[in-house]
């Protein structure tokens, strides 16, 4: 069976014997909430996009609660405001888009760039949709442009992340590289994609005028 | 407020599948009593709530103001310096598991009887603690490695930099995927980037708990709960105090159907004339993020 339609539910065959459909066998992909935290951004085909983290809805966890059949969701919410992270709701897409969050099996959830199939525990992922999608949310408002810091940050981490796997590659033999070079070169790509937007805004960001006193001196 | 998990096995064939399906399931139990990066809250029986608030004091984080002698601040008061707190809220609640089976589809099987089915519910009630934490590995603001890209040893690497740069004190614990240990086993076997530290847990732990061992002094762990994030997965790596948990022990009204363990109580129920028995778990507990910083996501190449 070819993908199962987002918001189409898998009905178990009436009789063990009959054959049918059966629904994907993913671990670790339960009912989630994308979330954003300001500073968290990264590079996805060459665009700088927001690193969106995933709020697991489970009873118990971080102040999200069961009550009858609903998901009462104030707790969490409160207790992403208090951390300074946002909440990407179900529904921030125009209707006919439906929900990021697909149903594909039972207790089994993927986001909607993500194919599942059945019996199986591969998924295939629309990395461009997926780029996309992202890059709207901030064409839209919903989340903000990165600021400085956030790309000094950003740039940061990849340096770290080259030289660690420039020496790691080095010590390898050739014969076992393998797909780390080509990491590095990934590495390498995002890094200049990085830098050429830190330049940018560098020339256009606005010095922070702060209130300063002189220390005084005998 | 449970979260049920109910499952429908009464008949033979049916139960016979999901026992032998179920020898594949995730066997990870990270029993969070026995590692300093879970903050024990305390137990809400007999509290008259479901949840708990723990203080969060900057205790150890202050600096003292220096007065110099013979000058006129020599006999100054002190200012007072207020505690901040930032208290975790945490709410406790019933996760439960339950089983109706004919008595053909019981006592027909080599295998199941109520006291397997008993042992198998408790391991389960671990196994869901153990879901739940890993749930909180996609939720920290720090993030090492890359979309796409392998995990790899200095991945790890720059997580514990990354725990030690924000002065989280350790010990610190790694839960990973098992593709993700894939990466990082694959360059340990090539003993790469020089003498990589690893104490190997014994196999038949390892097989048992999914504890791994010691990696760079980091309490390695896999398992398969581990979020998906489209192509990749987001493992963890916390210091101490990063996650806080609570729970509640249940109370026992009828010895001859109920047992307790712990956090989690078992009874069974009989329908007679269905010849059905019925047997429920329900385990109690609630967790959460103490703090962000304690943690980093560890994202690589599913």
């Amino acid at each position: 069976m070819a993908r199962i339609a987002p918001g189409a539910s898998y009905a178990a065959p009436e009789e063990v014997s009959a054959p049918g459909p059966k629904p994907p066998k993913i671990d670790g992909a339960q009912m989630f909430l994308f979330t954003h935290t300001r500073t968290q951004w990264e590079v996805r085909a060459g665009k700088i996009v927001p690193r969106l983290g995933r709020q697991r809805i489970t009873a118990g966890v971080n102040l999200i609660r069961r009550v009858g059949k609903k998901w009462d969701l104030s707790g969490f919410r409160a207790w992403a405001d208090e951390r300074g992270r946002q909440i990407i709701p179900w529904d921030v897409d125009a209707p006919e888009f439906g929900s990021y969050m697909q149903r594909v099996g039972p207790g089994m959830y993927v986001d909607r760039w993500t194919t599942a199939y059945s019996g199986s525990n591969h998924v295939t992922f629309d990395e461009v949709g997926y780029v996309d999608w992202l890059e709207s949310l901030v064409d839209r408002g919903i989340i903000q442009a990165p600021e400085l810091d956030a790309l000094e940050m950003l740039e940061r981490d990849i340096i770290l992340s080259i030289d660690n796997a420039g020496m790691m590659a080095a010590s390898l033999p050739q014969q076992y590289q393998g797909s780390r070079a080509s990491n590095l070169e990934r590495l390498q790509r995002d890094l200049e994609v990085v830098q050429a937007e830190l330049e940018q805004l560098q020339r256009s960001a606005a010095p922070v005028q702060a209130d300063y006193d002189n220390p005084e001196i005998i | 407020m449970a979260a049920d998990l109910t499952t429908d096995f009464s008949r033979s064939a049916d139960v016979r599948s999901a026992v032998y399906e179920l020898t594949l399931a995730d066997r990870s139990i990270l029993s969070p009593e026995l590692y300093p990066q879970f903050l024990y809250a305390g137990s809400v029986a007999g509290l008259g709530t479901q949840t708990l608030r723990v203080a969060r004091y900057g205790l150890g984080q202050d600096a003292f103001t220096t007065k110099a002698s013979g000058a006129a601040t020599e006999d100054d008061d002190v200012a007072n310096t207020a505690f901040t707190d930032t208290s975790v809220t945490i709410s406790v609640d019933r996760h439960s598991l339950s089983y109706d089976f004919t008595s053909i589809a019981l006592d027909t099987d080599p295998v199941l009887g109520l006291q397997t089915m008993y042992q198998s519910m408790l391991v389960d009630a671990g196994r869901f603690l153990t879901n739940a934490a890993c749930g909180l590995a996609a939720g920290w603001s720090n993030v090492v490695g890359s979309t796409g890209v392998e995990m790899s040893l200095s991945t790890f690497l720059a997580a514990i930099n990354k725990l030690e740069a924000a002065n989280v004190p350790g010990p610190y614990l790694a839960v990973l995927h098992p593709n993700q240990w894939r990466g990082i086993r694959a360059e340990h076997l090539l003993s790469v980037g020089g003498a990589a530290q690893f104490v190997p847990a014994e196999a038949t732990v390892s097989g048992a708990t999914g504890y791994k061992g010691k990696l760079f002094g980091v309490d390695v762990f896999v398992s398969t709960n581990i979020p998906l994030s489209g192509s990749d997965r987001q493992g963890m790596m916390i210091g101490k105090s990063a996650v806080v948990f609570a729970d509640m022990q249940p109370t026992i009204i009828d010895p001859v159907r109920q047992a307790a363990l712990g956090r989690t109580k078992l009874e069974f129920d009989r329908v007679p004339g269905s010849d059905i028995d019925e047997v429920h778990a329900h385990t109690y507990f609630g967790i959460a993020e103490f703090e962000d910083a304690r943690g980093v996501q560890i994202l690589s190449k599913n």
